[in-house]
């Protein structure tokens, strides 16, 4: 491998995390904001602006971003062939850039301030939409990418396995491209005709069926490098092997079916829709718990295999002789602990009626915390760790501050999450800017609030430690190049064509889809709708 | 080990799986059919540009009105940065539906502490029905970004024991009529 | 039983695991990660049963 591919990943995921460390400082400082403590610059609209920053950041540019940088890596190392179209991943990058430094700015000068949600018809700068429509063509390019790169080891390499790696990420891939559509139809035909004063009203009601079309299946985008390095990456740092790669293709097939006909359980609140589509997507939404209940299972058992080998004894000791020293194995299991609390919040948040106890409320934003940035980011950063020998081709220098950076995180989020989800459950509102301490109805929340706050402080110690070990600590010895994924204990020479490729599974998404969300859009068609009338927030708003 | 021992152990958990998903989804359903229990989903819709002017939601008729049957409506609007009226009392323990709309954006409704909520989304009326049993002052706070005044949209749902609840002649209750 | 190891050395590092060792540990591999991955399954559930009996449905009925 020459060294523009790379600079190529290199480059991804440095902007991915640089947007991780600025959101982070955000983030901090949006706590210290919300709890019974001063802030300085503490006003509604800074709070507001920092909002959406840190949204757009964490939501939009450090996953998207990171996405692309692994899948490139991955389509690479695990083809072990050239990157084709580097060229046009390049272009990509820029295009997202771009897109980036738009949307970023136009945030900070105040014209955007309408979260990352952007829910009309609260309507801001054109300038924002655009620069995360370009990140979102720069993805598609990547799209692009990855599905060109399977074709080609496909057809030099007749009837062979894809490598799981791979496959899970042109499931990705392809998850993604039907993920966007949802979004990016509502930005191309209401958002940005609004902005750009073409039109004065719009359906608020359609923007947010076609927003929760998105909303669910982006999760999946974020979640899925951390099951791809579950799968290809952790089982070998372990010492073991993947217990079924069979079991790894049926999950990522089931992901890719199950996270999109089920964004209406973001919609259980809304007066829109009728209860018949909620119920129908909330049973279609306990699907989606089966890929990963048989992830826990089928990781579960590589883990014991490594453990076994190493001298694992007892029905639940053999936990304890994993390698925990292991950066890859420490944040996989902080990872566990995490999903297994997040998966408890998310089952009581799609449980239909239920969702009227928590939604909205700190409990949401507890929720995504601990699963979006507890679970899954906690494995972008094993992921950058164990891959950054192999890119500057140096050891670090050390694995303790490694290891001191995941348990800040993982302490972090915990202390963070946990009081947020007792708040939400209090009915503190999410999105608000500051409190009342002193009205006595909410007075008892202050201490929680400042717990939190406290969590906040220890994530962001997380982030800074996060990214100087990335700039500096890989300054020691020589460092071998080559990346290698775990073998299965069956590792396949051949699989059924079925789970060699997403022709089948395409159509059966689009199948769902319409089953799904055929008349929640439509209906706005056929319905008296009236639309809201247009409310910039950038014009002397 | 035959990869058959491998995908016979995967089939065991999925068994599992299912039983713990069945077991959660019977729950749900069981106590949704019982209880009449489902999010808040009228699809009725309004003019977010008239409603002021005339029809359910003009001033004059909003607040707490109490029906013939007993049961009680509550019909507000939430527009930037209040809910119209600011106080809402009622009943402990009665059935109490609440209707809500916006001729702005996009808010939230919550009473906190209790199962009331739901978005408001201009174009319709949201109607929710529930029971309170905690009687007292309960905040009712925006909870869907609305602009930067936002986090100043707060109301309060009162809730009035059985014997301090007396409307007047037309079944209307307002806050200054509690005792 | 015997494991058989199809590599396809185009797309993989082998791993320097020895089979006897790997037949050795598969004796006993999945039982710790279903009792594992069973008992958090387990706990998650009676929580979610937990806050849906004595929480949820106590704040009312809803609809
Ligand atoms: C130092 C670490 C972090 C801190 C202190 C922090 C704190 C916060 C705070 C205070 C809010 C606003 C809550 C509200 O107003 O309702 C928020 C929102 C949010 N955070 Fe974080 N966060 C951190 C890291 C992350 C990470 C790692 C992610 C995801 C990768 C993330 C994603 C989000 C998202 C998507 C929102 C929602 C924004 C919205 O409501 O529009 N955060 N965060
Ligand atoms: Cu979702
Ligand atoms: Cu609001």
């Amino acid at each position: 491998m020459n060294s523009s591919p790379n600079r190529l990943v290199a480059a991804h995921i440095w902007v991915a995390f640089i947007a991780f460390a600025v959101a982070a400082v955000m983030g901090a400082w949006q706590m210290l904001v919300r709890s019974p403590i001063d802030a300085p610059l503490e006003t509604a609209e800074t709070y507001f602006v920092s909002v959406t920053g840190h949204g757009a950041l964490m939501a939009y540019v450090l996953p998207t971003l990171f996405v692309m940088g692994f899948g490139y890596y991955v389509a690479m190392t695990a083809l072990k062939q050239p990157l084709p179209g580097l060229r046009w991943a390049w272009a990509g990058f820029y295009i997202a850039a771009i897109g980036i430094v738009m949307a970023v700015v136009t945030v900070l000068s105040g014209q955007a301030t309408v979260l990352y949600t952007f829910y009309p018809p609260l309507t801001g700068s054109v300038f924002f939409y655009l620069g995360v429509l370009l990140v979102v063509v720069g993805s598609w390019i990547w799209v692009a990418v990855m599905i060109t790169a399977m074709m080609k080891w496909k057809r030099a390499n007749p009837g062979a396995a894809v490598p799981l790696a791979m496959f899970a990420t042109v499931a990705n891939a392809i998850l993604w491209l039907w993920t966007t559509a949802g979004v990016g139809a509502e930005l191309l035909f209401q958002v940005l005709p609004a902005s750009l004063g073409w039109t004065d009203s719009i359906d608020a009601g359609l923007a947010r069926t076609l927003f929760s079309w998105t909303l669910h299946a982006i999760v999946y985008f974020w979640l899925m490098p951390a099951y791809i390095a579950f799968y290809t990456i952790l089982p070998k740092v372990a010492g073991g092997r993947l217990y079924s790669d069979t079991m790894g293709r049926v999950s990522f097939i089931l992901f890719l079916l199950y996270s999109l006909p089920v964004g209406m359980h973001h919609l259980f609140m809304d007066p829109e829709h009728g209860s018949g589509f909620k119920f129908l997507q909330m049973m279609l939404t306990a699907l989606v718990t089966v890929p990963t209940l048989l992830t826990i299972f089928t990781i579960g058992a590589s883990l014991e295999i490594a453990a076994r080998l190493r001298g694992g004894k007892g029905l639940f000791g053999w936990v304890r002789a994993l390698p925990w020293d292991r950066p890859m194995v420490l944040a996989a299991g902080f990872s566990f602990i995490m999903l297994g609390f997040g998966g408890f919040g998310g089952l009581i948040n799609m449980s239909y009626a239920m969702n009227s106890m928590i939604h909205n409320t700190s409990w949401v934003t507890a929720h995504f915390h601990l699963i979006f940035g507890g679970s899954v980011v906690i494995m972008y950063f094993a992921i950058a760790y164990h891959i950054w020998p192999k890119l500057t081709g140096r050891e670090a220098r050390s694995l303790t501050p490694i290891r001191v950076q995941l348990w800040l995180w993982f302490v972090g989020i915990v202390i963070t999450s946990f009081p947020w989800h007792i708040l939400g459950l209090f009915g503190q509102p999410r999105r608000v800017s500051s409190f009342d301490f002193a009205n006595p109805e909410i007075a008892y929340w202050g201490p929680w609030t400042t717990v939190s706050a406290i969590g906040g402080f220890i994530m962001l110690a997380g982030a800074a430690l996060f990214v100087w070990n990335l700039a500096t600590l890989y300054r020691g010895a020589a460092a071998d190049r080559t990346m290698s994924y775990a073998m299965a204990v069956h590792q396949p020479r051949e699989v059924p064509r079925v789970l060699n490729g997403f022709g089948l599974w395409n159509t059966l998404v689009a199948v769902l889809m319409i089953v799904a969300y055929a008349w929640p859009i439509a209906q706005f068609f056929f319905l008296d709708t009236y639309p809201a009338p247009v409310q910039r927030v950038d014009v002397g708003g | 080990m035959d990869e058959k021992r491998i995908v016979r152990s995967e089939l065991r958990w999925v068994f599992v799986v299912a039983a713990a998903v069945t077991l959660m989804l019977v729950v749900i359903v069981a106590t949704t059919l019982a209880n009449a229990l489902h999010p808040p989903s009228n699809v009725e819709t309004i003019d977010p540009a008239t409603l002021h002017i005339a029809g359910e939601f003009t001033e004059a008729n909003l607040g707490t009105q109490e029906n013939a049957d007993g049961t009680v409506t509550v019909r507000l609007i939430a527009t930037q940065y209040a809910f119209v009226p600011r106080c809402l009392p009622v009943p402990e323990g009665r059935p109490v539906s609440i209707r809500v709309t916006s001729p702005d954006v996009i808010h939230g409704f919550i009473v906190a502490g209790t199962n009331a909520n739901t978005m408001v989304v201009p174009g319709f009326v949201a109607e929710l029905t529930t029971e309170f049993d905690e009687p007292g002052d309960h905040l009712m706070p925006c909870h869907e970004y609305c602009g930067l005044g936002h986090s100043n949209m707060w109301a309060v749902l009162r809730v009035v024991p059985e014997e301090e609840w007396i409307p007047d002649a037309n079944g209307r209750m307002t806050c200054e009529l509690v005792p | 039983m015997t494991v058989t190891r199809q590599h396809d050395g185009s797309t993989d590092e082998p791993d320097d695991l020895k089979e006897a060792d790997l037949e050795r540990a598969l004796r006993l591999v999945p039982r710790g990660a279903a009792a594992l991955a069973g008992l958090a399954v387990a706990l998650i559930i009676v929580g979610w049963l937990l806050v849906y009996l004595l929480v949820f449905l106590p704040r009312g009925p809803v609809n």
